[in-house]
């Protein structure tokens, strides 16, 4: 079995996605909280379902603030090989690894956004023709680096460009 | 092979000279019945979009004070308004052949200038509506590589006899300029295209009547829309029954004569379409390019160069399989589509609402054979792409392990069964109802209660032996996907086979595919097993060809084929 990709992202990027899944959480939640409250106004459905529905919320918390990103983080890897990227990725259930050619890399982009720029961290995406691959959660340096490093690459491979 | 393809007739010479029937930099008009077409269309799409947004009567009474103030004068003002704008964009339309693309000119009041290299088209299609047919005009789209981020260049309303010329100067210019010889390229006005180009076809084939006949019949969507009609008009009539309702009495005895004839009706409107899409289906290989002609009220026609091929596709429905035939279909690249109800839209619309149109889609791959017989396929593909004749075979593959069989069974009869996604559904959503809403509904009505009773039941009870007999119908395709499936690769290509109800076997160059991935689920990763993800592009998007249940250690030799260079790949 191949070995896995050597690298990992930066621990701070577990932070961002907590505060991310927060937020989510909270809008949904209080979203289906207040449909709820309203409905059982008008039809008189007692306080069951809006107790279900309250326990559902704190799982959902515990889950996704607690368990999740640690599992997301331990998943994900990366490394730069001679002539391609290897990406690993996933959650609970699936895990997938990307193999991504030099040859075929056409963009590479970096991004960070008012979250990431607090936590100095830096999203590095991967453009081929197919599809893009995003790298989050890296250092800046360290994004900086990659990306430097990604496109000497690109430059060097061999351009099998074919339309 | 079917009687009426021909043999190849010979390599073409060494020695091609470029033959030019283009000037350089010379600008071409587009037809002038574009000027009179162009504002029927409008004027029909405009009435339509009035009528359904209720300003029908508006607009005549405003003609009404037209006529009023301007007497008889006021159809010549109504044709005037409708034509002069479109006489005007005609005007300012042309079409050139620039040293190094192709330009396409528009625009009255900002000029905007299209352009695409000779050796970025990707295809070449042209497509004429029932009434550019009758007019013996059509509209050309190129292609361009960059997929859904650049939109095609369309040239409307060019002659036919036109259209061929183009089509043979596009690809005579990118093969000289591939080969360096923009230079040699020789301007002969009156050289006769027909014999340039039929001197190159190497592979033709018109679809027979039978072979049409039973593309039709075979086609499975007429089957699958007559089937949901027929579940609709079950459903419906067993809730008639249920709740006892006053006209169930009367088509009690004729019930299944009802069904019958709904599904019948269903079915065989639904095969029309299909009959236009393909009655005077014709491919040929031309040079370096296939070329596909079909339809019958609009015609439509596709020139893809063999090199802009992402990937070979053979498809087997389940109705294919019973009369041992498939459908041949390449995967190539195709730009963001503007329909012309969009463009006229877009026309009407002013420019600050422009940047919002949304832009429809094309089909994702080029259909080259619609109705192959399994025995001929790979000889077709043979003649028609000689470029994959180093391809691996089917008899190649590895077969999937044991461990596939259990994993397919799972898949198929549980996670991807959508009846049993509905059956669950509808079970959730009756606890649902039964603990929240039952007290507030048996306070309104008991009647209501009653109907809502027989109903969630006889849903249940439908959902349950749909989910069923679908479970059941799914088992043997597991079983046949585990032990029939395979895959392989060798220097050049990536082959997939995937078969189960259905079949379907992928041919990837290994130059097409644009990233590998090797994904494994929960409870694949238990036995060692992941599904093996190639993506390319096809249409405007990207295509995901995959096999499930593969060894993991296979999964890692995919990967290191796909980043090994060429000398290295075994």
């Amino acid at each position: 079995m191949r070995e896995l990709p050597a690298k990992r992202l930066d621990p701070k990027v577990k932070i961002v996605w907590r505060i991310c899944y927060a937020l989510l959480v909270t809008l949904i939640g209080a979203l289906i909280m207040a449909c709820l409250v309203f409905l059982s106004s008008r039809y008189d459905l007692g306080n069951a379902p809006m107790t279900v529905f309250g326990i559902i919320w704190f799982l959902s918390y515990v889950f996704f603030l607690g368990i999740f990103p640690a599992i997301r983080y331990a998943r994900w890897r990366y490394e730069i090989k001679d002539n391609y990227l290897d990406l690993m990725k996933g959650g609970v259930f699936r895990n997938r690894r990307h193999t991504i050619p030099f040859c075929r890399v056409m963009d590479i982009d970096s991004r960070q956004g008012l979250l990431l720029r607090a936590f100095k961290l830096t999203d590095v995406t991967v453009a081929t023709r197919a599809n893009e691959h995003i790298v989050p959660g890296l250092d800046t340096e360290t994004a900086e680096q990659l990306c430097d490093r990604i496109n000497a690459l690109v430059y060097l491979s061999s351009k099998d460009v074919e339309a | 092979m079917s009687g009426n393809e021909n043999k190849p007739t010979g390599a073409a010479e060494n020695d091609v000279a470029y033959v030019s029937v283009f000037k350089t930099g010379e600008h071409h008009s587009i037809q002038k019945s574009y000027i009179a077409l162009a504002p029927v269309i409008a004027v029909v799409i405009g009435a339509v979009f009035a009528v359904l947004h209720g300003v029908g009567e508006n607009l005549g009474q405003a003609y009404d004070i037209l006529v009023k103030l301007t007497g008889p004068l006021s159809d010549l003002i109504v044709l005037v308004v409708l034509i002069v704008p479109f006489a005007l964009r005609w005007r300012f339309m042309s079409y050139v052949f620039e040293e190094h693309s192709f330009c396409f000119h528009s625009g009255v009041l900002s000029h905007h200038c299209a352009s695409i290299p000779y050796t970025q088209a990707q295809s070449i299609s042209y497509h004429a509506s029932p009434l550019q047919r009758i007019f013996g005009v059509c509209t050309i789209t190129l292609d361009r590589a960059g997929g859904s981020s650049r939109k095609p260049l369309s040239v409307p309303y060019v002659k036919r006899q036109v259209v061929e010329r183009i089509c043979y100067e596009l690809a005579m210019r990118k093969s000289a300029m591939q080969a360096g010889a923009i230079g040699a390229i020789e301007y002969v006005p009156d050289a006769d295209v027909k014999a340039l180009d039929d001197a190159a076809v190497t592979y033709e084939y018109t679809l027979r009547a039978a072979d049409l006949f039973k593309t039709v019949l075979t086609n499975e969507k007429p089957v699958i829309a007559a089937f949901i009609v027929a579940l609709v008009v079950v459903t419906a009539m067993i809730a008639a029954f249920l709740l006892e309702l006053q006209f169930a009495s009367y088509i009690e005895d004729i019930a299944w004569l009802i069904i019958g004839i709904a599904a019948l009706v269903v079915w065989v409107s639904g095969l029309f379409p299909v009959l236009l899409r393909y009655g005077g289906f014709k491919v040929r290989r031309r040079g370096s390019r296939i070329e596909v002609k079909h339809g019958i009220i609009s015609s439509d026609f596709t020139s893809l160069d063999a090199d802009c091929i992402q990937y070979v596709e053979a498809r087997q429905s389940m109705l294919r399989r019973i009369t041992g035939s498939c459908e041949l279909a390449f995967g190539h690249v195709t730009a963001t589509r503007v329909t012309f109800f969009v463009r006229v839209k877009d026309f009407l619309l002013p420019s600050f609402l422009k940047k919002k149109k949304k832009v429809s889609k094309q089909a994702d791959v080029l259909i080259v054979h619609p109705f192959a017989k399994l025995g001929h396929a790979s000889e077709i593909l043979d003649s028609l792409v000689p470029e994959l004749a180093k391809r691996p075979r089917r008899e190649d593959c590895h077969a999937l392990p044991k461990a596939a069989l259990g994993r397919a069974l799972v898949r198929e009869c549980v996670l991807r069964n959508k009846s049993l996604r509905v059956l669950i559904a509808i079970v959730i959503t009756r606890w649902l109802l039964d603990t929240f809403l039952v007290r507030s509904i048996a306070s309104i009505n008991v009647v209501y209660l009653v109907s809502y009773e027989i109903l969630m039941s006889g849903a249940v009870i439908i959902c349950c032996i749909v989910a069923v007999i679908a479970t059941l119908i799914k088992i043997p395709g597991a079983i046949r996907y585990a032990r029939r499936s395979g895959y392989t690769w060798n220097d050049g290509y990536l082959l997939l086979w995937s078969t189960g109800l259905s079949a379907s076997l992928s041919i990837i160059p290994h130059g097409k595919i644009q990233s590998g991935t090797a994904e494994v689920s929960l409870f694949q990763r238990y036995k060692s097993l992941a599904t093996l993800q190639a993506l390319t592009l096809s249409g405007e998007k990207t295509v995901t060809l995959e096999l499930a249940d593969v060894p993991q250690d296979d999964a890692d030799a995919y990967a290191e084929w796909l980043t090994a260079p060429e000398t290295a790949r075994a």
